[in-house]
């Protein structure tokens, strides 16, 4: 009678984690793919052997330094930021119980993207690595607001929690758009950042950042079996003895701590964070303690894949990896979405 | 027995997806009559009441209301001869026990047709009977459990059908308003005639408010017929797996299940 | 469907329940005292601020003459200002903000989701394709607001192909809502990054929102289009109250609960994409104004839509008045300031709001 529709996980059903092992081990095999892909492809394609010889052996010539002087860096700042999207992104429509809301919802990209467009109007930047920490800041101060604003009696309220971050969020980037209309040079440098883009980083961009991104991911991790308490309600899940209001806290910070780092390397993108749980849930169902390492493959599966196509597709010039993820994962999630029965 | 209102199904197969959940059945509800379909928990009971209103379309069969394929009549055509209490249903936020009730009209009015008279007449009644009426102006998330199963059934009676689906209308209600559910819908019967299915969980009480009985199993019929002539040892031990004694209620004098003292402990086929 | 009358007959069983039923009915009251005082408030707010609009700017006039000059009376100057800058201009905002209230209002209740406008479901990114893309084609300035028109409703036809699978789920509209959403959304970064820097930044001003330039031919045909729209969300409002009611009772009471969905949809997407094609995709009115109607009034009734429609008029007009005469910088769009003027107001209802938000919405 009860058909387990989909988003509502079963706390009580035993973990049966080994009957996904085909599809994980697939996600995986998928990544190591569009690694080797990341990798070897470009304006100036390598030969996997080439590829190899750059990374293990001595291989000196010019293709040997585009792949680990460029594209090395790349593919694991990629790996990094799709990684910590997806978590997020799971975590934070956990947190509201919204399947709308994604670390945007919390105002974290907007706030990000202000501080930058600021940066650059008023300081006069114009490298993505001079950004990181205008990014951080940004983040920071925006879901340090968004919390605030949802608090209320010591509990984060998840309806207001979504409402006020997107209100935030809005806000914020209609300021951006008023900085980037009155200075037509801060429009033209920002707009590639604002794209959001892997190319051009080096891994000294990555390594500030690191920390927030891992300590996000274990504190991610460490909540998942109590976000399908949640799930189930906050009384339910008061009753069964998880303590909502500070797994609710926690879950904010981690999805700061990631998205936060996310958007401070690559910039803000958008679609990952609130398309990679959507798509891994038909595939792996409601649970979080499946969702969340589903996420942390799709994450960056998606993520590659589209920064490869985007390097490809108008060849020898390239498409940011924003743009190309909306493009690639839309389809996706509108086929997915048929799959929903009720 | 009366042949109007009398809803049948034949060969009716009821899927979700690609699961099968009542198969090949073949099924006459008796007009006029209180209906109670019992069985164990997922045997098909709200599935079977969402096909029979309508609301599931069949993947084979069909179910029809004195003859006519339900199927083939307008939806609005068929919620003026049938209403349906689902077993939970959604109360929308803030809404009052009156405006709740005035919803039950829908059917009955056309687009732009203001609320007649006649609908306030329906409202009325439906909030009295209901013994809801002092509570009209209340909004109905603040009632208790039993105030607000009974602001819904006032909205399935606001409706005005001659036929009522009740899913489970006693789940939650404590033993008092378990009962002053049952005698209204007894007396639904019994003053205006009305035909009533319902999906009841206690075996007792089925006996003792239903003319006929429907026993499904695992999406079959294990048994249909008169409560006296259906409920014995046997039955509940092959479909409850269950054993017991049935004897004469005391009161009424319709068969009363007693689970045997010591039994082992059956486990419960999980939902 | 305001619960019209009669409290007549039934006297109530105890004196417990007559004084509840008493508090419960002064509820009732205060409720409609609510909706009056504020459709009032934003009537007198409008008609200020219209006038306002009407008499500010590089020729500043008196009220009387300004409403000559509507008239089509007095000095030639004046006349033309009136009638082909300024009213248009103000209608423009009038009617945008309108339509986009009341199309969040009817998503948010249809979704059941108090993140549902028509950012989320396709509506903007459509419109904001539509008219990036006949802006890149060098189409003129008065054809972009037919390409938005176009775009929305592209957006929607795509959001309902997609998910119509023998009647349409609310879940499954959701997520194909974000879908369409995204890859339309994409679609005009694309040209905002690709496109030399001029033209970006008039792509960005169409996409922030901007009610520059109307002319009287789009405001009356929008605004036409509007009213029409807005009186059909009236009469369907009955479907909608049912449909609160979940799938399975509004299924019983004979709605056809996919039809009837997809009906109000395509009204949202009618108002939304209208409002865009006069004003842009503004995207803060549509979700935040029902949030402040239903804080300042209570759960929705049929009020709420007409009421959305006239703060979100207020709001957006405000905004344009702020954009024109207010800020030091020339020429912004009104969506840059339409969130920073309305938020505050949100935040502080937000605040005040002592009972606990609904809590399981699922």
């Amino acid at each position: 009678m009860t058909a387990t529709h989909q988003g509502v996980p079963t706390t009580g059903a035993p973990f049966r984690a080994v009957r996904h092992l085909p599809l994980f081990l697939a996600g995986l095999a998928a990544l190591a793919l569009c690694v080797a892909a990341s990798l070897a492809l470009g304006a100036r394609s390598v030969s996997p052997s080439t590829v190899a010889d750059a990374l293990f052996g001595d291989a000196h010539g010019r293709d040997a330094l585009v792949v680990t002087g460029l594209r090395l860096p790349r593919t694991v700042i990629g790996l990094a930021v799709g990684a910590a999207l997806g978590v997020a992104g799971a975590v934070a429509q956990a947190v509201t119980r919204n399947p709308l809301a994604s670390p945007t919802t919390l105002g974290i990209n907007a706030g990000a993207a202000f501080a930058v467009v600021v940066a650059i109007f008023a300081l006069k930047l114009d490298s993505p690595a001079q950004y990181v920490w205008f990014a951080c800041a940004g983040a920071a101060g925006a879901a340090l607001l968004a919390q605030a604003m949802a608090r209320r009696a010591g509990d984060i309220d998840p309806v207001r929690l979504a409402l006020g971050g997107t209100v935030l969020q809005l806000v914020l980037l209609s300021w951006t758009s008023a900085v980037m209309l009155m200075d037509q040079r801060t429009l033209d440098d920002a707009r590639f950042w604002l794209a959001g883009s892997v190319s051009g980083r080096s891994l000294d961009v990555l390594l500030p950042v690191l920390p927030a991104l891992v300590l996000g991911l274990v504190i991610a991790l460490a909540l998942s079996p109590a976000l399908n308490a949640l799930a189930l309600g906050d009384d339910t899940a008061q009753s069964l003895g998880v303590p909502v209001a500070r797994i609710r806290l926690a879950g904010g910070v981690a999805v700061v701590l990631l998205a936060g780092a996310a958007v401070a390397v690559a910039g803000p993108v958008a679609f990952i964070g609130l398309a990679a749980p959507h798509l891994v849930r038909p595939l792996l169902g409601g649970d979080h303690r499946l969702l969340l390492p589903g996420c942390l493959i799709a994450g960056p599966l998606l993520l590659l894949a589209a920064d490869v196509l985007g390097r490809l597709v108008i060849r020898p010039s390239e498409l940011e990896v924003g743009i190309v993820t909306a493009f690639l994962g839309a389809p996706l999630l509108a086929l997915l979405a048929r799959k929903v029965t009720r | 027995m009366t042949t109007a209102d009398q809803l049948a199904a034949h060969g009716l197969d009821l899927r979700y997806g690609d699961r099968l959940v009542v198969g090949g059945l073949d099924l006459t509800l008796p007009g006029g009559a209180v209906t109670a379909i019992v069985g164990p928990n997922a045997c098909g009971k709200s599935t079977l009441l969402r096909g029979l209103s309508r609301l599931l379309a069949p993947a084979a069969g069909r179910v029809t209301l004195d003859g006519a394929d339900i199927h083939r009549m307008s939806a609005r055509a068929l919620a003026l001869r049938m209403g349906l209490l689902p077993q939970q249903p959604v109360t929308p936020e803030a809404i009052t026990v009156e405006a709740l009730v005035r919803l039950g009209r829908y059917p009955h009015q056309r687009l732009l047709s203001p609320w007649s008279a006649a609908d306030q007449r329906a409202v009325d009644e439906a909030l009295e009977r209901t013994g809801t009426a002092g509570l009209r102006d209340h909004p109905v998330d603040q009632l208790s459990g039993g105030q607000r199963q009974r602001a819904w059934i006032a909205l399935a009676l606001a409706q005005d059908t001659e036929l009522l689906l009740l899913d489970e209308p006693t789940t939650f209600l404590d033993l008092r308003h378990q009962l002053d559910v049952l005698d209204l819908v007894a007396a639904l019967h019994a003053e205006a005639g009305r035909t009533v299915v319902m999906v009841l969980h206690d075996l007792g009480q089925a006996a003792r408010y239903a003319d006929h009985m429907v026993v499904l199993k695992d999406g079959r019929l294990a048994a249909t017929g008169a409560p006296a002539d259906v409920l014995d040892a046997d039955l509940v031990k092959s479909v409850f797996d269950v054993d017991c004694r049935v004897i004469p209620d005391p009161e009424t004098g319709t068969p009363l299940v007693i689970p045997k003292a010591g039994a082992v402990r059956h486990s419960a086929v999980s939902a | 469907m305001t619960p019209t009358t009669s409290t007549t007959s039934m006297p109530p069983a105890t004196t417990a329940a007559v004084a509840s039923r008493r508090t419960a009915s002064r509820a009732r009251r205060r409720h409609r005292r609510r909706v009056l005082v504020l459709a009032g408030a934003c009537l007198v707010a409008l008609f200020a601020l219209l006038t306002v609009s009407l008499t500010t700017g590089e020729m500043p006039m008196s009220a009387p003459t300004a409403l000559r000059a509507l008239l089509g009376l007095g000095d030639a100057g004046d006349v033309l200002v009136v009638q082909q800058f300024r009213a248009p201009r103000a209608v423009a905002a009038v009617v945008a903000g309108a339509g986009l209230g009341a199309a969040g209002c009817v998503l948010q209740r249809l979704f059941r989701n108090p993140l549902a406008s028509p950012d989320v479901m396709g509506m903007t990114g459509g419109a904001s394709l539509g008219a990036v893309a006949l802006l890149a084609a060098g189409a003129s300035q008065t054809l972009v607001p037919v390409g938005a028109l176009a775009g929305g409703l592209v957006a929607a036809l795509l959001l309902g192909a997609f998910a119509w699978r023998s009647g349409l789920a609310v879940t499954r509209l959701v997520l194909t809502g974000l879908a369409v959403q995204a890859g339309l959304a994409a679609a005009v970064n694309l040209m905002i990054v690709r496109f030399p820097t001029e033209l970006a930044g008039s792509a960005l001003q169409w996409t922030t929102g901007s009610v520059y330039g109307r002319t009287w031919t789009q405001v009356w045909g929008a605004g036409a289009a509007m009213v029409v729209a807005l009186a059909a969300t009236l009469a369907l409002h009955r479907g909608l109250a049912v449909l609160d009611l979940g799938d399975d009772s509004a299924g019983a009471l004979g709605l056809r609960t996919s039809r009837a969905r997809l009906r109000l949809l395509f009204l949202a997407v009618v108002l939304a994409s209208l409002a865009a094609a006069l004003a842009g995709p503004v995207t803060f009115v549509a979700l935040a104004v029902p949030h402040i109607v239903r804080f300042l009034t209570g759960p929705p009734t049929v009020a709420s839509p007409v009421l959305a429609a006239l703060t979100g008029a207020v709001l957006l007009l405000a905004s344009d008045l702020v954009v024109q005469h207010l800020l030091p910088v020339e020429g912004l769009p009104v969506g840059a300031v339409t969130a920073t003027l309305g938020a505050p107001w949100l935040l502080v209802l937000m605040f005040r709001q002592s009972a606990p938000a609904r809590r399981e919405h699922v």
